[in-house]
């Protein structure tokens, strides 16, 4: 269990290591001269060749690469030059937001997915099944910005009982979780639902079964147990990538979280920014990633650690 | 393609026009998903083909009288089937030119991220060892990148174009594409007749391309088409979030956005390519699900 668990943990690095090299060389390669930046447009030459040397930005790639790490492990993000901010400031404006959208979206995809997929399975090639697949199939094929938009008009603004958009309390978050929760049901829904019906179709249920032991309790005793276990883990990827922000929703309910930064960001070719967050997104989910990798092998006993 | 799609349990008894029709009812009634779905799909091939035919309009340039005395858009009616935008184009002509960029969005970054991962996911799951840990840990740093995001960011140091958004997509889009093809390969890699092709001297690349390719075709048209209406969705968030497709190039993405501020006074400028873009991506969803059912055995008997 140790060296599977310290194997993981070194493939989580790797991965990491990787990132932050691709995120590194995509900033170095991106338009514009830092220096430049700082300095502004009519500061002469030689000015912008002190402050990149004081930057460093005259060292080779691989010193610079080295800095930068120091730098982020420092928690040190850098700095925007458009916001006139560290970045490492802007997004701990944001990320609070952020991650409050993401539980408010997650716990509407679960509450809805989860009891939704296990009807469906019980239903599997039924009736009830055709009408709620069809229902998934449009949820997964709905455009989020759409959908969002079509919510601020029909209901925050046909209704007039929500605000249209921004943040601050619960009434600001009820939208934007529906348009992120609904749409991200529909693929979890699936999930358990096919997870469930493979579970319901082993041996062990039908001997079950054959043995008179009621329908719900086959499901509640014998099939959830195993049928959950990758409901599980897709909900724990799920919140991982929800807290890296959501560019789309954040954008059309215009709610000021790291999506909507990240995006402002490229617009403004602000690269610090940019990076950061896709950066910390990353993170999140190799994070994320290792602990669910290390849970499943504890719950599951089928999973080798060879 | 979809003659093909929708003509599967031919069999060479079957040559009369009754028996014909019959076995495609039959069919119809099995696999419903395929055929709605690829119905779906052929139509938005033909929409996209023939737009220069079935418009009626320019799509990007202003119509003498495609605005109200009052400057505002029209609108639908006999003449403009859909109404006009802000700007007093027809969007009827709109959509239809959307089409062909979704369709080609979708289509080409599929391509792109199907030959990448096919090529890495091959490698990877016939020689295996180091040059599998190295292509699988490649595989999970881009799955772990927050793919919109990160897209977005390329097409803007690339400059938006429709070229730009599907190399885009297809380049960062391979990850998922590679884990399916390397999956399938160490599956047939075990097959007794492969071994025994190996076993018979029988080059890696020759058994690659007689052996492992002809296997692992079905799960990469059905995980292909799937993907293709994915790649439709992202095209339309880029051109949503002004990085895809640049105006007044229409679709439906950038269309969306334009008609955003005019929900309410206009909402035929959002439900348009909205309708299309979840028609579209409905059908190709069912398609693929559908293919899944009918060409893999694995599921659903």
């Amino acid at each position: 269990m140790a060296s599977y668990i310290l194997r993981r943990f070194i493939g989580a690095l790797v991965v990491l290591f990787g990132i932050s090299v691709i995120t590194f060389i995509i900033a170095y390669a991106a338009p514009g001269d830092p220096a430049r930046l700082i300095v502004g447009a009519k500061a002469p030459q030689t000015v912008v060749d002190a402050v990149r040397h004081n930057l460093g930005l005259d060292q080779p790639l691989p010193i610079q690469y080295i800095h930068y790490i120091g730098r982020l492990l420092h928690g040190d993000l850098g700095f925007s030059y458009h916001n006139n901010l560290p970045v490492a400031e802007l997004i701990g404006q944001r990320i609070g937001n952020t991650v409050q959208l993401a539980l408010a979206s997650w716990i509407v995809e679960v509450i809805l997915g989860l009891p939704l997929g296990i009807f469906g399975a019980l239903y599997h090639r039924r009736t009830a099944d055709y009408i709620l697949s069809f229902l998934t199939l449009v949820g997964m094929s709905m455009p989020v910005f759409w959908f969002g938009m079509w919510l601020i008009q029909n209901v925050a603004y046909g209704l007039g009982i929500l605000p249209l958009g921004g943040v601050g309390g619960i009434s600001h978050l009820i939208l934007p979780a529906i348009t992120l929760g609904v749409t991200n049901m529909a693929f979890y829904q699936r999930l358990v639902k096919s997870s469930m019906v493979d579970v319901m179709s082993q041996d062990y249920i039908r001997t079950a079964r054959a043995n008179g032991v009621p329908a719900h309790r086959v499901v509640t005793r014998h099939a959830l147990k195993n049928g959950l276990i990758p409901a599980v883990t897709y909900a724990g990827m799920d919140i991982a990538q929800l807290c890296g922000g959501v560019v789309l929703t954040e954008t059309v309910f215009n709610y000021q979280g790291v999506g909507q930064l990240a995006w402002q960001s490229i617009e403004n070719l602000d690269f610090p920014v940019i990076m950061a967050t896709v950066l910390i997104a990353a993170v999140f989910v190799v994070v994320m990633n290792f602990i669910v990798d290390i849970v499943y092998s504890l719950i599951d006993p089928r999973i080798s650690l060879s | 393609m979809n003659n093909a799609v929708l003509e599967p349990s031919l069999s060479p008894a079957a040559g009369t026009a009754v028996k014909r029709r019959m076995s495609f009812w039959r069919f119809a009634r099995r696999y419903p998903s395929v055929v709605v779905g690829g119905l779906i799909v052929l139509i938005m091939v033909l929409i996209a083909l023939f737009a220069p035919v079935l418009a009626h309009y320019d799509p990007t340039r202003p119509l003498s009288d495609g605005l109200s005395q009052m400057g505002a858009p029209l609108p639908p009616n006999h003449k403009y089937w859909l109404g006009t935008d802000t700007e007093g184009r027809d969007v009827f002509s709109r959509v239809l030119y959307g089409a062909r960029v979704s369709l080609e969005v979708g289509f080409f970054a599929g391509l792109i991220s199907l030959f990448i991962g096919a090529l890495l996911g091959i490698i990877s799951g016939y020689f295996g060892g180091w040059v599998d840990m190295v292509i699988m840990r490649l595989t999970d740093m881009v799955l772990a990148f927050p793919f919109l995001l990160f897209v977005v960011a390329l097409v803007a140091v690339m400059k938006p174009s429709v070229t730009n958004v599907f190399i885009a997509i297809g380049v960062f889009g391979w990850a998922q594409m590679a884990r399916i093809i390397r999956g399938q390969v160490l599956a047939v890699k075990e097959l007794e007749y492969v071994q025994a092709a190996r076993s018979l001297g029988a080059s890696a690349w020759n058994i690659i391309f007689k052996e492992v390719l002809p296997n692992v075709i079905t799960p990469v048209v059905i995980y292909l088409t799937l993907a293709i209406g994915q790649n439709i969705l992202l095209e339309a968030s880029l051109s949503f979030l002004g990085f895809g497709v640049q105006p007044p190039e229409p679709s439906w993405g950038n269309m969306i956005q334009e008609g955003m501020a005019y929900f309410q006074l206009a909402p035929w400028l959002i439900y348009a390519p909205g309708l299309m873009l979840l028609i579209t991506t409905i059908g190709f969803n069912l398609l693929g699900d559908g293919l899944r059912d009918w060409l893999d055995p694995k599921v659903g008997r």
